[in-house]
């Protein structure tokens, strides 16, 4: 009996090892960095791990760093083997053929996503929804006796000169104050020659390209309003700053950031196993408790509902998010060197 | 062969590895980078096939284009011309001085070399900032009533740079101005120079060799230069290096962003060639 112990046990730590060798696997992530990639790694990551024995390597960037490098790296060894990215740089990767296709056997969480979230011809889904409006802090519009914004226009109020912050162009953010503007004047994704003009006599402090630059300059009380997510302005509220997030009345923007596997990955199998950990309920609630993004998973529908003052944070449902404007990713793509090239001209200066 | 000569040859050799060296690391990108500017551009990250030179001629043609260049300049004379007046005293006053505090004003000289250029921009964004230190001073001593725009701008960008270079506009300088004989001045007052003539005729010409070191280096640095103009400009300002990354990181037009950088490239070799043939006809 002990010899027949000793060889199970033996046996039992032989497969351990060779699981462990061939599991010795580091898949490179592409993230967008700072509290989320902590927050992803948290609830994601570390779970992953533990249970695959899959090692992470975070790769932080702002998504359309993540583009230029894949693209940079065309017919050469994939950068990174997952790269999460937002709906319109996602579009433009896909078009390059830089991204995978997913396998509903191996991402079993795609089942459970809701109908926006999935991507129609097969490329990673929405892994959270999140939104654009406008940020202001509330404390010093009463006392400038300012009025609270009410359109995407009202950021030209004479007493906000040098005052409010505008996304630079390299932010995808940019791209929904254009079309923002646009609509504010009766024009679209497809007709922004007013808004150009009029974002041309716009004073803004400065175009910020990182939110944790344009947090510090709120809080030095630089900055009194900007075009901003909803997930970081949260963060803010949340910490006790008289920071108030709002949807002007031509609409907030509705937006969806996705994660997809790399084309040339080495572990395309692994890849699709971390991205359906990024799916997952426990994953999705943790990510949105920590930076209120949406989760995209309807299994979490009743626990949302349950928790109406974190659900308020963010496009908590398709229903949600269908109050909000979502731009034409086709016309920002389409448009999208043109929209440079104006932007250089006339609004950068 | 005599042995001098050979002993340059045995030299020669031990130059060839960095000279290889410098061919792949430096050689090599700039040959694939202006072979990029000669062809079309063919889609996002996609240089096309067909030889061309319309990218030259968007660039020349172009008066916004030709702005860009314009500013850079602008910027590197104005660097230039700050760093040479801020720095000139500090060298004559280094390179004559026998105080013993000699060594720590030379340390405070070389001092924001010592730090990296995001972290130095990252100091001046608070101390310039609408509720900076600055702004803050100016309005308490009643020099101004509201806060002055000192960061996110042209200006902003100029306190960066000029920060970051002067300490090589005031080594170069130093240098210099040590090995001009003190004799010389002294001759030229016992001759009846005026302070004023004795500076202008005597000390300045004789430090040519290192304004035009400080020039080409403060110059050069000033053009090329991307973390300064990127972080205190506020993505207002645009100069030939930002304008460059935007091109090949966010438009993905490598034709015309390999263009740009070898316009710049370009002007600067010839500005750097003018100043070295300048210097030369000088002394």
């Amino acid at each position: 009996m002990k010899r027949l112990l000793l060889a199970a046990a033996g046996l039992l730590s032989l497969t351990l090892a060779t699981t462990a060798g061939a599991q010795q696997v580091t898949l490179r992530v592409a993230c967008y960095g700072g509290l989320f990639t902590e927050s992803q790694q948290k609830f994601g990551g570390s779970l992953f791990s533990t249970r695959t024995g899959i090692k992470i390597e975070w790769i932080d960037g702002n998504p359309e760093d993540h583009l230029a490098k894949l693209i940079a790296s065309r017919g050469r060894a994939a950068p990174f083997d997952i790269v999460y990215l937002e709906e319109s740089n996602q579009a433009r990767a896909a078009e390059a053929g830089m991204l995978m296709k997913l396998d509903p056997k191996v991402v079993t969480n795609l089942a459970h996503l809701y109908p926006q979230a999935q991507n129609r011809e097969g490329y990673g889904p929405a892994m959270l929804f999140w939104s654009v409006g406008i940020s202001y802090n509330a404390k010093v519009f009463a006392e400038q006796g300012i009025p609270e914004p009410k359109s995407w226009l009202d950021l030209w109020h004479p007493k906000l000169e040098r005052r409010f912050a505008f996304p630079d162009i390299a932010q995808g953010t940019a791209t929904d104050l254009i079309i923002g503007t646009a609509r504010a004047l009766g024009g679209n994704e497809r007709n922004t020659d007013a808004a150009f003009d009029k974002l041309g006599q716009a004073k803004p402090l400065y175009f910020y390209t990182s939110s944790s630059d344009l947090r510090a300059k709120f809080r030095a009380g630089d900055v009194w309003a900007a075009v901003w997510n909803n997930g970081r302005s949260w963060g803010m509220i949340d910490e006790g700053f008289p920071l108030k997030f709002v949807y002007p009345t031509e609409g907030g923007h509705g937006k969806l950031s996705t994660i997809d596997v790399v084309t040339g990955t080495k572990h395309p199998k692994e890849a699709m196993m971390f991205i359906n950990q990024v799916l997952d309920p426990l994953t999705q609630l943790g990510q949105a408790n920590q930076i209120p993004y949406g989760p995209t998973n309807k299994l979490l529908a009743p626990v949302l509902a349950a928790y109406p003052d974190l659900a308020q944070k963010f496009p908590a449902s398709p229903e949600a998010l269908e109050k909000l404007y979502v731009p034409d990713v086709k016309a920002v793509n389409d448009n999208y060197s043109k929209w440079v090239d104006q932007w250089n001209r006339k609004v950068k200066k | 062969m005599g042995r001098f000569a050979a002993l340059r040859v045995r030299w020669g050799l031990l130059a060839l590895p960095v000279i290889a060296v410098l061919l792949l690391a430096f050689g090599m990108p700039i040959a694939s980078m202006t072979a990029n500017s000669l062809f079309n551009h063919a889609g996002p990250g996609r240089v096309g096939s067909n030889l061309t030179l319309v990218n030259y001629i968007n660039f020349a043609t172009d008066p916004y284009y030709l702005g860009i260049l314009v500013d850079t300049f602008a910027l590197g004379f104005v660097v230039v011309s700050i760093c040479t007046v801020l720095g000139y005293p500090v060298a004559y006053f280094l390179a004559r001085t026998h105080s013993r505090w000699r060594g720590v004003l030379m340390f405070l000289v070389i001092a924001p070399l010592l730090v990296s250029a995001v972290i130095r921009n990252l100091g001046w964004i608070p101390l310039l900032g609408t509720n900076g230190f600055v702004n803050w001073a100016l309005q308490a001593l009643g020099l101004t009533d509201r806060p002055i725009a000192l960061v996110n701008n042209f200006l902003g960008v100029v306190i960066g740079t000029t920060h970051a270079l002067l300490p090589f506009m005031i080594l170069m300088l130093t240098t210099v101005i040590q090995r001009i004989n003190p004799q010389i001045e002294e001759a030229a007052v016992n001759l009846g120079a005026t302070p004023w003539k004795n500076f202008t005729q005597v000390v300045l010409p004789l430090s040519m060799p290192g304004l035009i070191g400080g020039y080409l280096i403060v110059f050069t640095i000033t053009i090329s230069s991307y973390t300064t103009p990127a972080m205190l400009g506020g993505h207002r300002v645009t100069v030939m290096s930002t304008f460059v990354a935007q091109q090949i990181r966010f438009v993905l037009n490598y034709a015309f962003g390999a263009t740009c950088a070898v316009v710049l490239m370009a002007v600067a070799i010839a500005l750097t060639v003018m100043a070295t043939r300048q210097s030369e006809r000088g002394s």
